[in-house]
């Protein structure tokens, strides 16, 4: 905002720059009217502030040119919700499950080119691999997803304990009807060759260990608390920033009081300036014909004539 | 309060912005007069006035020609004090239209400092909540 003070010409062309001066004499306020000017200014500017941000450094004497660039209020919010424990960031649940997701795809596949070999049949690869996928999906993300929605639901931490419990059993016995499926007759009268060994109790245990893994980590690292809080401080510093400028605004209507009368005053000063301008060039045109008419004259009495 | 998080978030921003958008600042401006007839006009007048005097009739130059030239740079100068008066009366009014402004976005900003206090308020009771329940989420 343009500080109040007289104008002041600077010696330069007073249609390009303009500028005004405190009470002190100090320099309140300047600005350039040439585009091309601003353009550039407006480019050194910008270098000015990525060199700064580069180097990290004020590059103002006040501060000390030298000193470190401080942050603003804003990067300060973000730096202090930054300083976050890795299992509570979303990027690594994400990085979990996907490892997870690659692990058990191998795992079925393993798996279901063990039953392909054992009936004989002859299965497509893409189909198999389609297959796999789409189990290990089913296996890994869907657990995330539980697990974010049920720490959601529940805040509590006694419940939180209570409902881990009971998660774990339902995998438990998950695995324990797993085990009992490869141990029975089912399987081993249809895939003999399969299950002579017991490799497919730990091609059936991998899954199941991803899972709880998908879950454990999606249930710990899901915070929705923490963003929230990071949004209201930002949203509280813009408004405090509002609030300052609205201030700001008030108080500088209200100390320029006589704003009417200044303006009015200034807008006479110039109508009184241009008035005398416009009297100035006619007496300017008028000598400048009579310098133009005097040698043309003829005698000393059109001389006079003219000079009257 | 929901209003503050999420999706909606948008459009508290907008509107800031939209806000902000309305207060015109530095809208101090005294614009300068211009000189209507312009003085080059005038010049180019006189120039071509004297041009056909001195080609035409060059014998019958006399003191009397200075006359009618200061007769004519004196309407010149009457045409361009006339502009000047009705600039005037145009400064007047953008000047009333500039102090009404003035008075206007001071109205609107004690406005908005009420309804962004109480916004405020909103937002640290909501923080204070927030911020327990954060406590009581954490494992």
């Amino acid at each position: 905002m343009a500080a109040s003070g007289s104008n002041l010409n600077v010696g330069i062309d007073e249609n390009k720059v303009s500028a005004e001066l405190d009470e002190n004499g100090e320099l309140t306020y300047f600005q350039v009217k040439s585009q091309r000017f601003n353009t550039k200014y407006k480019k050194e500017e910008e270098k000015r502030i990525r060199d700064k941000k580069k180097f990290n450094i004020t590059g103002i004497p006040q501060l000390g040119v030298d000193a470190p660039h401080p942050y603003d209020r804003g990067e300060l919010i973000d730096k202090e919700f930054s300083t976050k424990p890795l299992l509570r960031r979303g990027w690594f649940s994400l990085l979990v499950t996907l490892g997870a997701v690659i692990l058990d795809t191998i795992c079925y596949l393993q798996i279901f080119e063990g039953f392909t070999t054992d009936t004989d049949v002859d299965v497509n690869v893409a189909t198999t691999l389609l297959a796999a996928v789409a189990a290990a999906f089913s296996i890994d993300v869907l657990p995330a997803f539980f697990a974010q929605i049920l720490h959601k639901i529940v805040r509590d931490k006694k419940r939180v304990l209570k409902n881990f419990f009971i998660i774990s059993l339902v995998f438990v016995i998950l695995f324990v009807i797993v085990l009992f499926l490869a141990r029975s007759n089912f399987f081993s009268t249809r895939f003999p060759r399969l299950l002579a060994n017991d490799l497919i109790l730990v091609q059936a245990l991998i899954p199941i260990a991803t899972t709880l893994v998908c879950f454990i980590v999606n249930f710990l690292s899901y915070d929705p608390y923490f963003k929230e809080l990071k949004i209201l401080r930002k949203v509280k510093l813009a408004k405090e920033e509002d609030l300052n400028e609205l201030h700001a605004v008030i108080q500088e209507i209200d100390r320029d009081a006589d704003y009417a009368d200044r303006l009015a005053s200034l807008d006479q000063n110039l109508y009184n300036s241009t008035s005398a301008r416009i009297d100035a060039i006619g007496e300017h045109y008028k000598a400048f014909v009579r310098t133009s008419l005097i040698p043309q004259m003829h005698s000393p009495a059109d001389t006079s004539d003219l000079s009257v | 309060m929901a209003h503050y998080i999420g999706k909606k978030r948008r459009k508290y921003k907008r509107e800031y912005l939209n806000r902000m958008s309305r207060i015109p600042f530095n809208s101090e401006a005294v614009e300068p007069y211009t000189i209507k007839p312009s003085p080059l006009s005038l010049e180019t007048d006189l120039l071509n006035m004297l041009y056909k005097i001195f080609t035409a009739s060059p014998d019958s130059v006399d003191g009397q020609n200075g006359n009618m030239f200061d007769a004519y740079i004196d309407r010149w100068k009457a045409l361009a004090q006339s502009d000047l008066s009705v600039q005037q009366v145009d400064h007047e009014n953008k000047i009333a239209d500039l102090v009404k402004v003035r008075y206007a976005i001071r109205a609107n900003a004690v406005d908005w400092v009420q309804r962004d206090e109480e916004t405020l308020q909103d937002i640290n009771s909501k923080l204070a909540e927030t911020l327990q329940e954060y406590k009581n989420f954490k494992i």
